[in-house]
């Protein structure tokens, strides 16, 4: 077989059984691989209606069968559990160079069961799969841990670990790899925690076995070709990193300030990627086989090398908070990536705190111990509220688990800008329309990678939308959400959009893979596991009233700025989105749908 | 008919032909027997034949298993397979797995196919083939090797002759002492390979319930009934 | 009166070494297959496939005329 290894590892952490199997390549096929594959496991073997925290849940690592192959941004890998923030599936997607390492050594998938006695790591070198004792690397941070086990393992080995987030089960902590890549969102870094596991290594030697050698060449080379042209893979993103869109976001009047109680500031530029390429850019820091290479390296003004922001963590710990001190932003940034934290939940959930302690929720004496303000645009504050986090120190362990349950503390969830309790990401919906359909019905909550309307909307790709108006919003929505599940399913980056189409994956799927897929079965499967996922959520208690927006961006008209006087218009919208979906008006999937998709097995899942 | 077949025909037939392409056939080992075994599958156009093996090539194996060369020593066998099925019949599909074929991963390894083939080199796999083609109902051809001498048997679900053949307990067989030489696998490959097809395509007498021996020292092919 | 019994004997692969591959034997009657054994200095252990009349034997079953008993080493290679 091509593409993919044909192997799967399950460990189980409880009794320390590590076993190889084969992989159900039909099943593979069917969901594409990486999420769809993980989805598609995962449902199958854990009750959706299961306890993140507890032993039953699962920790699914998957790769896609292009992950590793000579193809352009191949270094992708999924991370599938349930997610102890939103309660929904948990999907996470990172770069870096360990998904294409965990192909090279021979595997599609690692599933972790049960729960260590203590904390462990495992190391995996080809065919040995190893569980090692992770005493002298607990309470470390990621760059430390990275290099110690390196340091065991050989320096050419690729390390994914959790921080003292992961371990200390903050709801926002993320599942780091090399160093400053991260499978973000959901909380995934704590379910690793409360199975104490503090990290993957992994080396292989293989390569990815590919159909057609020739063809693969020679498409890897279009494809790559078609993105150096294109004016934001090519030109946007390698100079200015994804916080390029800071100033373009803000021009259009959509950037949320001050817990989306604004959208636009006079003071975005000094946070902008022009101001961290000049200021702060050291160099380009690209993914395995990416040419796109959006990836910062920075230099702190303390003379610290390290990760750069990406846009959205520009804008959390940035204006969101309505701070400009770029150097700040960049340690809030560097501190997520040694935690092992969300960023944009991070910042956004310091915000909202802002917010409660604006309004007079949060009152000085619960803060008096930490001796740190929550006053809008204090940097400092913003960079120790980081760090508190964290380590869950002082009120930093109320703002642990995210803004929704800070929130919900104080009576006000309504202040929390979350929608399925994960924090929205730095546009205000209320003036893209197509993009609030994707916040509202994210199968992982809020959201916006898994259907980047802002694309379309905002930046013209593939073609230019009206972003206020409502027409036709809800089946565009459809296609992007299908499509990047495809490409999250394949291994690729979503980057590649700026550029490439359908077609293109169609291309590289069938010379890796061989000749299986035309557009029409590639996105349908898209649709397969967008629409597995969403059965899962059914399954796992969620309903029509979690397919929702924030009350601020529903009635709350945007009050300045570019966009002023808009709302969302979900309430048209959703019944639209499920229309195309072929749902029914509470969010199902019709038995029709689900034969369509080839999805029969599922009729009768879900109690009607 | 194409001419890559056409002179499979008309020891088959053209349909017959045809319908190879729509069976699966699970060899398990791409070593001594399972490396001609495969090269004879594909050769004559079984839709899809999965390869399993483990192991890596060593200097060893130069003398008797046709998948290995110089050029791959230390190489996954069953890679080799998919890369040596690619050059000698693109057409087909083979699924390569790296993996060991044992209690774990061998139901899920065998599922799905319409006839296995024991091409294992240890009598605890051969024993667990037989127990898991039988619980999976499949026909399972096994074959074995030793020196000069070898052994093949085709087991439908039901019958008792890997009963007879592996017993609990067997250690390695006289293969140990005797090594193996080329021309045995060659020579018990071909036979387990012809089981193969006549199972597919229900034709002629297979070695259901008989075990073939042969001495290619004293050129002695004996087959022996085994009895209900 | 000591009725003797008259068997056969196949051996195969290595059993031939320094054996014929067939012999006709009279065994006095009472006689176990592993006598059988012994007497051409077939050590038990060695003996993988037994069988008798073509069905799976057992080493202690005493002999009737006409048996047939034919016994394979193990050959496990592939």
């Amino acid at each position: 077989m091509y593409g993919y290894c044909g192997r799967v590892i399950r460990i189980n952490l409880t009794d320390g059984s590590i076993k190889k199997e084969v992989l159900d390549l039909e099943k593979a096929k069917k969901y594409i691989g990486a999420r769809g594959l993980g989805v598609k496991t995962f449902i199958d073997e854990v009750d959706p209606k299961v306890d993140p925290f507890s032993e039953e849940n699962k920790f699914i690592i998957a790769g896609g069968p292009l992950t590793g192959a000579p193809v352009p941004t191949s270094g992708r890998y999924m991370v599938v559990t349930k997610s102890p923030l939103t309660g929904t599936i948990a999907i996470s997607n990172s770069g870096g160079k360990w998904g294409a390492e965990f192909k090279f050594a021979g595997y599609d998938m690692m599933i972790l069961e049960g729960k260590a006695k203590k904390p462990i790591y495992i190391n995996i070198v080809d065919d040995v799969v190893e569980i090692m004792d992770a005493v002298e690397v607990w309470g470390k941070v990621v760059s430390e841990t990275t290099d110690y086990l390196k340091g065991i393992h050989g320096d050419k080995s690729k390390v994914l670990c959790i921080g003292p987030g992961g371990e200390k089960l903050s709801l926002m902590s993320a599942v780091m790899n090399d160093v400053d890549r991260a499978a973000g969102r959901g909380g995934v870094g704590a379910v690793l925690g409360s199975k104490n596991v503090k990290a993957i290594v992994v080396r292989g030697t293989n390569k990815v076995a590919l159909a057609d050698e020739e063809k693969t060449k020679k498409v890897s080379s279009d494809k790559t070709g078609i993105l150096m042209k294109d004016p934001v893979a090519g030109s946007g993103l390698p100079t200015y990193g994804s916080a390029v869109l800071v100033n373009i976001i803000n021009e259009n009047g959509i950037l949320p300030v001050r817990n989306f109680q604004k959208s636009y500031s006079d003071e975005a530029d000094k946070v902008s990627g022009e101001t961290l390429t000049e200021k702060y850019l050291v160099k380009k820091n690209p993914c395995y086989r990416c040419p796109i290479a959006c990836g910062r390296w920075v230099k702190l003004d303390d003379g610290t090398e390290c990760g750069g922001p990406e846009y959205e963590t520009l804008w959390s710990f940035g204006p969101d908070c309505d701070v400009y001190d770029l150097n700040a932003v960049d340690v809030a940034n560097m501190l997520c990536n040694e935690y092992g934290l969300d960023t944009i939940s991070v910042g956004a959930t310091i915000a909202a705190a802002m917010e409660l302690y604006q309004r007079g929720y949060i009152k000085d004496e619960e803060i008096e111990a930490d001796g740190v303000s929550l006053n809008w645009g204090d940097a400092e504050a913003m960079v120790a509220w980081t760090k508190k986090i964290g380590l869950r120190e002082g009120f930093g362990d109320n703002m642990a688990d995210g803004s929704y349950r800070l929130c919900e503390s104080y009576g006000v969830p309504e202040y929390s800008m979350t929608v399925k309790k994960q924090e929205l990401p730095a546009y205000d919906p209320r003036a893209v329309q197509g993009h609030g359909i994707t916040y509202a019905v994210n199968n992982r909550g809020g959201c916006h990678i898994k259907g980047y309307m802002i694309s379309p909307e905002i930046l013209g790709y593939p073609e230019k939308l009206d972003r206020f108006a409502d027409e036709g919003k809800a089946a565009y929505a459809k296609v992007f959400h299908d499509l990047t599940a495809v490409i999250d399913s394949l291994g690729l980056c979503i980057f590649t959009t700026f550029g490439l189409g359908l077609p293109d994956y169609v291309d590289m799927y069938n010379a890796v893979v061989g000749e299986e897929h035309d557009n029409e079965s590639l996105l349908r499967a898209g649709d397969r596991i967008w629409t597995l996922e969403k059965l899962f959520n059914l399954k796992a208690g969620l309903t029509k009233a979690d397919d929702t927006l924030p009350k601020r961006l529903l009635e709350e008209p945007i009050a300045e700025g570019p966009s002023k006087g808009n709302v969302h218009h979900l309430k048209v919208l959703l019944p639209e989105y499920y229309s195309v979906r072929g749902w029914d008006e509470n969010g199902l999937p019709t038995d029709e749908t689900l034969r369509n998709l080839g999805l029969e097995e599922y009729i009768g899942y879900i109690e009607k | 008919m194409e001419d890559r077949y056409s002179r499979n025909v008309s020891s088959i037939t053209e349909e017959e032909n045809r319908r190879l392409k729509s069976f699966k056939v699970c060899v398990i080992g791409c070593g001594g027997l399972g490396g001609y075994i495969i090269e004879m599958l594909g050769r004559i156009g079984i839709g899809t034949i999965t390869a399993v093996d483990y192991d890596r090539f060593e200097e060893t194996n130069l003398n008797r298993q046709i998948l290995s060369d110089t050029t791959n020593l230390g190489q996954s066998k069953s890679l080799a397979a998919l890369e040596r099925m690619k050059k000698v019949n693109p057409e087909i599909t083979l699924n390569n797995v790296d993996l060991r074929f044992d209690s774990t991963s061998g139901e899920e390894i065998i599922r799905g196919s319409d006839v296995v083939v024991d091409a294992l080199d240890n009598p605890q796999g051969k024993r667990l083939a037989g127990d898991l083609c039988a619980k999976l109902n499949i026909p399972l051809v096994h074959g074995a090797i030793a020196g000069w001498y070898g052994q093949v048997t085709t087991v439908y679900p039901g019958d008792k002759a890997m009963d007879v053949i592996c017993k609990e307990g067997t250690s390695c067989g006289i293969e140990k002492e005797l090594g193996n030489p080329p021309f045995t696998p060659a020579f018990l490959a071909a036979i387990q390979t012809a089981e193969v097809i006549k199972i597919l395509l229900k034709k002629g007498g297979t070695l259901r319930n008989k075990i073939l021996y042969a001495d290619l020292l004293n050129m002695e092919f004996d087959i022996v009934e085994l009895k209900k | 009166m000591v009725i003797d019994l008259k068997v056969e004997v196949r051996l195969f692969a290595t059993f031939r070494e320094g054996r014929e591959k067939k012999y006709f034997l009279d065994m006095p009657e009472g006689s176990r297959v592993i006598d059988l054994l012994d007497m051409l200095k077939i050590p038990a252990e060695e003996v993988s496939i037994l069988l008798l009349n073509g069905r799976d034997g057992d080493a202690m079953r005493i002999l009737d005329e006409s048996d047939v008993v034919a016994v394979f080493p193990p050959v496990g290679g592939g």
